[in-house]
């Protein structure tokens, strides 16, 4: 497969560093750009998707909601081009194959689509939830087709209660790479922190089904987006120099993923850090490296970002890219990777300062921690350590003009007293905050 | 693409990256970042300063010999790449050594130096014009461009070209009467609004456009009109020619004047580094080139 994206970003840095020390922030913008002269409305080569729905018992409660997910399935079918590989599970205890009805992925076309759609009507739910199991078939039919851009959906309505939790980790270890998976859950008995571990093990978008008959098209929006994806497995590529450390690599939008740990060495410098699939589209990384320092008026390299992607027989091939990187003076130079540089002075006046970009995004991640802090001392019990939390975070939502998490902050915020009506917080809403504390908005390109 | 190797760690190191793959140290350019060349008849730095990461100035010197004289004519082109156009160091790299080349060949052929000039930039305008291709440097850069001034010295006369805001200078020896005079006149947005007395000095001064320049060479410079001027000096002295480097610490004719040490005339190496050492010591925020070409009348002959 070749390349059909351009990817072109931006680098944002305080190069200066004081005598002595040794972290360097760096953000870097990346925009990415399907080729023009591809039709608009060719399917991407060798899509793959599975669907993944929840037919445990509990779907049956209220009755609405295995219809609608019926519903919701029914339009992601009908949005899959023709020559797009396809299969549906229904997960219980256990997985099996709604449609087809071996272990295979078909070819959509109208006659399959339709088959599809009536198995999936017939489906009765009962049994219990094992999403490990689930995505572990996922992984087994999309494995088939390593070439295709692999992605699953799944929607759930409960915690998963019927398998081990290393059952779960272990089957996120066998399927990270091979497969991006979007999640969704229905009703609040289901756990965010659970599926935000999926999502980000895989990488994909963790949302909440609020209205039954929303649904629908939201999956259709996935399913849409999918389609639309150019280029599969994509992994940043970082190069540090020797002695330094990697202290972070996190994606800071359009949603929050911290892909530290997901680092593969591709070399005795260079180490991979997977993206996932790109379409037209947008992302910024936030990355901290630890140098040796230098001497005063020494310059180093701090690191170096490129895209690779999975070339012929495997290979890394280089993404087509470029990056703007603008000098203390204004001026700018492009480049084919993204470099972060570190310029050691004993200026204070260069070296105390904190590029906006880069702070604006440290914001962002404390905001979400904050958040995240205080719904789980709230769950705990801690209400006080909760108000903590929660009023750090609605000062940092000011500060990094933050509009949505201020907004949802300030529904359970009461200004006359200074404290938050946790108690009357509903589990939906303390489920919402939760999920939009990830969620950012992409930074500004100028 | 040439290479070097790291001064910290002995890796290899590929120019134009200049950063070690080892251990990312950032190798100098040796070949621009401090050029120091003295041909005799005339003396020149060009210094990459202290803000900038590469030199985008260039400095190219030459000395016709011209029988019977035992003092050869002395050629001085420096140029200044433009930096928000693609590859600057180039442009100006290319324009100096072609425009050097144009006058030695000229001049050899009789041409008088003001023709020679003529052809000369016309000649090195041409040259970054051709660096010019689709693409290059990405959406953000414009083709490549650079200014130039050439300086030549004959036993008789001065003539000085231009196109851009680099400069020069005839700066006379002290004690002969004579008084400094700036040889050339800025092609920029502050020479042109000054010219016209739209703005006073103080607020030109301010506008962001101040320094922007209003001609060079490149592909997307227009018609070419070299500025040519030609004096005879009545006493020794020497010409300086330099870029904004230097300049926008020293702006005026008098306070170069000043700054120039008395030796310039024996010592143009030595005046030039202490030239090049003045911007340096006020901040070196661009790059510095300066030639110094002395002028000698009624000396030993």
């Amino acid at each position: 497969m070749t390349s059909t994206v351009g990817f072109r970003g931006a680098v944002y840095q305080n190069l200066y560093l004081a005598s002595g020390a040794r972290e360097v922030h760096a953000v870097i913008t990346v925009d990415a750009h399907a080729d023009p002269s591809a039709p608009a409305d060719t399917p991407a080569p060798g899509a793959a998707e599975v669907l993944i729905l929840d037919c445990s018992a509990s779907m049956n409660f209220p009755a609405e909601k295995i219809t609608k997910a019926k519903e919701a399935a029914c339009a992601a079918i009908d949005e899959l081009r023709d020559g797009v590989r396809f299969a549906l599970i229904a997960g219980s205890n256990g997985a099996r194959m709604v449609w087809p009805a071996q272990r295979r992925m078909v070819l959509a076309d109208p006659w399959t689509r339709a088959e599809a759609k009536d198995a999936l009507r017939r489906l009765v739910p009962g049994g219990g939830t094992t999403i490990g199991a689930w995505l572990r078939l996922a992984g087994q039919l999309l494995g088939e087709h390593p070439a295709a851009i692999r992605h699953a959906i799944l929607l759930t309505d409960g915690r998963n209660e019927h398998e081990a939790p290393e059952q779960l980790s272990a089957a996120l270890a066998e399927c990270a790479g091979t497969f991006s998976c979007d999640c969704r859950g229905a009703g609040t008995d289901w756990s965010v922190a659970e599926l935000r571990m999926i999502t980000s093990a895989l990488g994909g978008t963790v949302d909440m089904v609020l209205e039954p008959a929303g649904l629908a098209e939201d999956f259709r929006a996935m399913m849409s987006t999918s389609m639309r994806k150019a280029i599969a497995e994509v992994n940043l590529r970082l190069w540090t120099p020797v002695g330094a450390t990697t202290r972070f690599v996190k994606q800071t939008a359009p949603t929050l993923v911290d892909l530290t740990d997901r680092r593969v060495d591709s070399g005795p410098l260079t180490g991979d850090y997977p993206t996932g699939s790109w379409g037209s589209e947008s992302r910024d990384y936030h990355l901290c490296v630890e140098l040796e320092p230098g001497d005063v008026g020494e310059e180093k390299l701090a690191c170096r970002v490129g895209f690779v992607y999975s070339g012929a027989e495997g290979s890394a091939q280089s993404v087509q890219q470029e990056y703007r990187h603008t000098e203390p003076d204004g001026r700018t130079n492009n480049f084919s990777s993204a470099r972060v540089r570190a310029l050691w002075t004993d200026d204070l006046a260069q070296s105390t300062v904190i590029n906006d970009k880069v702070a604006v995004v440290t914001g962002r991640a404390e905001l979400a921690k904050a958040v995240q802090d205080g719904l789980t001392a709230h769950q705990d019990g801690r209400s006080e350590l909760a108000a903590d939390c929660l009023s750090r975070a609605r000062k940092l939502a000011e500060q990094v003009n933050d509009e949505n998490l201020l907004d949802r902050l300030d529904q359970i915020y009461d200004p006359d007293t200074g404290t938050f009506r946790l108690h009357r917080m509903s589990a939906q809403e303390e489920m919402r905050l939760d999920i939009e504390s990830t969620k950012t908005t992409l930074l500004g390109r100028g | 693409m040439t290479s070097g190797f790291c001064r910290a760690c002995g890796e290899r190191v590929e120019y134009p990256d200049r950063y070690c793959q080892k251990c990312g140290v950032w190798v100098p350019d040796l070949r621009r970042d401090r050029v120091e060349l003295d041909v005799g008849v005339a003396a020149g730095i060009s210094d990459r300063g202290l803000r900038h990461h590469r030199n985008e100035d260039a400095l190219a010197l030459r000395e016709v010999c011209q029988e019977p004289a035992d003092r050869g004519v002395a050629v001085a082109i420096v140029c200044d790449g433009v930096s928000s156009s693609a590859y600057p160091a180039q442009a100006s790299e290319t324009a100096a050594e072609v425009a050097a080349n144009t006058l030695v060949t000229a001049l050899r052929t009789d041409d008088g130096p003001a023709t020679a000039t003529r052809e000369a930039i016309h000649a090195a305008g041409r040259a970054v014009a051709e660096l010019a291709h689709p693409g290059l440097g990405g959406a953000d850069h414009t083709a490549p461009a650079c200014t130039v001034v050439s300086a030549i010295v004959t036993l008789d006369t001065v003539t000085v070209g231009w196109v851009g805001d680099s400069r020069a200078y005839w700066i006379p020896q002290a004690g002969t009467g004579a008084t400094p005079a700036r040889l050339t006149s800025d092609d920029s947005w502050l020479a042109q609004v000054l010219a016209a007395g739209t703005l006073t000095p103080a607020q030109a001064a301010t506008d962001r456009r101040a320094h922007a320049i209003t001609a060079w060479l490149g592909q997307d410079a227009g018609q070419l009109n070299p500025h040519i001027v030609t004096i005879e000096p009545k006493g020794s002295g020497v010409v300086v020619v330099c870029t904004d480097g230097l300049w926008n610490y020293l702006d005026s004719v008098e306070e170069l004047a000043a700054a120039l040490p008395a030796q310039a005339l024996k010592a143009p190496l030595d005046a030039a580094r202490s030239l090049v050492e003045i911007a340096l010591h006020c901040g070196g925020r661009d790059n510095i080139t300066v030639a110094v070409l002395p002028f000698v009348t009624g000396g030993p002959s």
